[in-house]
């Protein structure tokens, strides 16, 4: 029972950072923010998914599979960003 | 924030491509005199600035995609956005800056966007690691 609740703070919790950095995203224009964003929307789907899918099921899997990428999505922003400021100087 | 009375889309351009009123400068330059290719001694000249602040300026105005460099040596710049919409906010801080120069300057200094811009500068590993000598 204090599973569901606690997978369903935590998809709040990343999807109140995703929408905080989708805020700076538009302020900023800055690439970097939008990445960020969509890792934690992912995330965000991520906890809702783990709320969701029973414990027995193989498909459960597939969660850890989108969370590597939402972490490899943060080092590839960094990497972007990095480049971008490179080129612009 | 201190808006400063000045329009939305105003407002939005400065945020997201001035940090300078040198910058302010040399672009409002650039776009009076779209007949010519400026190079950044051209640019000093003509704003009684360094060479290369001016230059700087210029790299980052053309990584902002309002600037497009011949790629001579030295190299010449000369307005032209990559976007519409940035060519009609330019015209109309231009038209803002005319009339409430004050409050345009207030507003480069309040840098709203100080925090933001800073975080996002923190994930760069290594700054100016080519040697480009300004920032």
């Amino acid at each position: 029972m204090i599973n569901p609740i606690i997978n369903g703070a935590t998809a709040m919790a990343w999807f109140a950072c995703a929408l905080f950095f989708l805020r700076f995203w538009k302020q900023s224009r800055d690439r970097l923010f939008a990445f960020f964003a969509l890792t934690f929307a992912l995330l965000a789907g991520n906890a809702v998914a783990g709320a969701l899918i029973d414990v027995s099921d193989e498909r459960r899997y597939y969660i850890y599979v989108v969370r590597l990428f939402a972490f490899l999505l943060i080092l590839y922003a960094i990497w972007d960003k990095n480049r971008a400021s490179r080129r612009a100087g | 924030m201190s808006d400063a009375g000045l329009p939305p889309r105003v407002q939005r351009f400065i945020t997201t491509h001035i940090d300078s009123l040198e910058k302010l400068e040399v672009l409002l330059l650039l776009w009076a005199r779209t007949d010519r290719e400026w190079t950044a001694s051209a640019v000093s000249l003509e704003l009684r600035i360094t060479e290369t602040s001016a230059t700087a300026r210029l790299v980052d105005l053309a990584a902002s995609g309002l600037l497009v460099g011949n790629g001579a040596t030295p190299p010449a710049w000369r307005f032209s956005p990559s976007h519409s919409e940035d060519a009609q906010a330019v015209t109309e801080l231009s038209a803002v800056y005319g009339a409430k120069r004050v409050s345009v300057i207030t507003f480069i200094f309040s840098r709203p966007l100080d925090k933001v811009r800073g975080f996002a500068e923190a994930f760069v590993l290594k700054k100016d690691k080519d040697g480009g000598g300004h920032g």
